[in-house]
């Protein structure tokens, strides 16, 4: 019988085989960590973009923020207790009308003081999967305005 | 004799390495991309955390304890008055690029922003 000196011998077969595996592998998971700190990256940036835009319909003008807020977002959110929830997709993309693990969290509150002006206070925090999400030291972001006196519209 | 094994064996070899090679590039530059993304998100959360601070700052801060330079949560604050107003310069104590300008008038105890440049 004559030798095929030209194909490849079973054990190159294997080896070969092994090693592309193992390079296949590694690549698979790479791409899926990857795809999943991009999806978490794209959560947060669009958390931010939420917050950011909140706050500036809030620090426009902070007396009429809840309608403001229901003008702009959805009809139905009520702040009960000073407390508001807004409900996202999985991706922080567009508000859920029905409760969801993805939710910003808006406690709002104003004293007048004596003085005669007031001071208005919003604090978000923003929950992924029921947790909530830190992007700086602190759980969440607090902004406190004062409108009153000779500014008060 | 003609080697054709060893050459065969090579090929595949140097194939694998190449494949290796351009995953490992792919890899880096995939991540060198997410630190970016990190970087920004990061800064635009301070950033937020910056102008609460600012608003902090001028809910506490009446004309007549208005310094010229001082620490507050963090950041370094910057002040020149121009005529009324006074142009602010708030600066994160750690981070140059988390900074923004503003342009204030205060009325009593009460502020009125005029103009607010970031960065």
């Amino acid at each position: 019988m004559r030798k095929n000196k030209k194909g490849f011998t079973l054990t190159e077969v294997l080896v070969s085989v092994a090693i592309a595996g193992i390079l296949v592998v590694a690549v698979a998971t790479v791409f899926i960590r990857y795809q999943r700190l991009e999806n978490r990256f794209e959560v947060k940036e669009n958390i931010l973009t939420e917050i950011e835009n909140i706050y500036a319909l809030y620090t426009g003008s902070p007396a009429t923020f809840p309608e403001d807020l229901k003008n702009n977002y959805n009809p139905n959110i009520e702040f009960t207790d000073g407390k508001a929830i807004l409900y996202y997709d999985g991706s922080f993309r567009t508000i859920r009308q029905d409760a969801s693990g993805n939710y910003l969290e808006l406690e709002y509150s104003s004293e007048t003081g004596e003085e005669g002006y007031t001071l208005y206070s919003l604090k978000i925090t923003a929950n992924y999967q029921k947790e909530i999400i830190k992007f700086t030291e602190n759980p969440s972001f607090e902004r406190k305005i004062i409108v009153g006196g000779e500014n008060e519209e | 004799m003609k080697n054709k094994k060893g050459s065969t064996l090579l090929i595949v070899m140097m194939a694998f390495t190449l494949f290796a090679l351009l995953s490992t590039g792919i890899s880096v530059l995939f991540f060198l991309n997410l630190r970016l993304r990190i970087k920004k998100i990061e800064e635009r959360a301070s950033y937020i955390d910056l102008s609460n601070a600012v608003y902090q700052y001028l809910n506490e801060t009446s004309v007549s304890e208005i310094v010229e330079n001082e620490e507050f949560s963090g950041y370094t604050v910057q002040v020149s008055r121009s005529g009324d107003n006074y142009e602010i310069i708030f600066q994160h104590s750690e981070n140059d690029k988390i900074r923004a300008e503003i342009l204030v008038r205060f009325q009593g105890e009460i502020y009125e922003i005029y103009s607010w440049r970031k960065g």
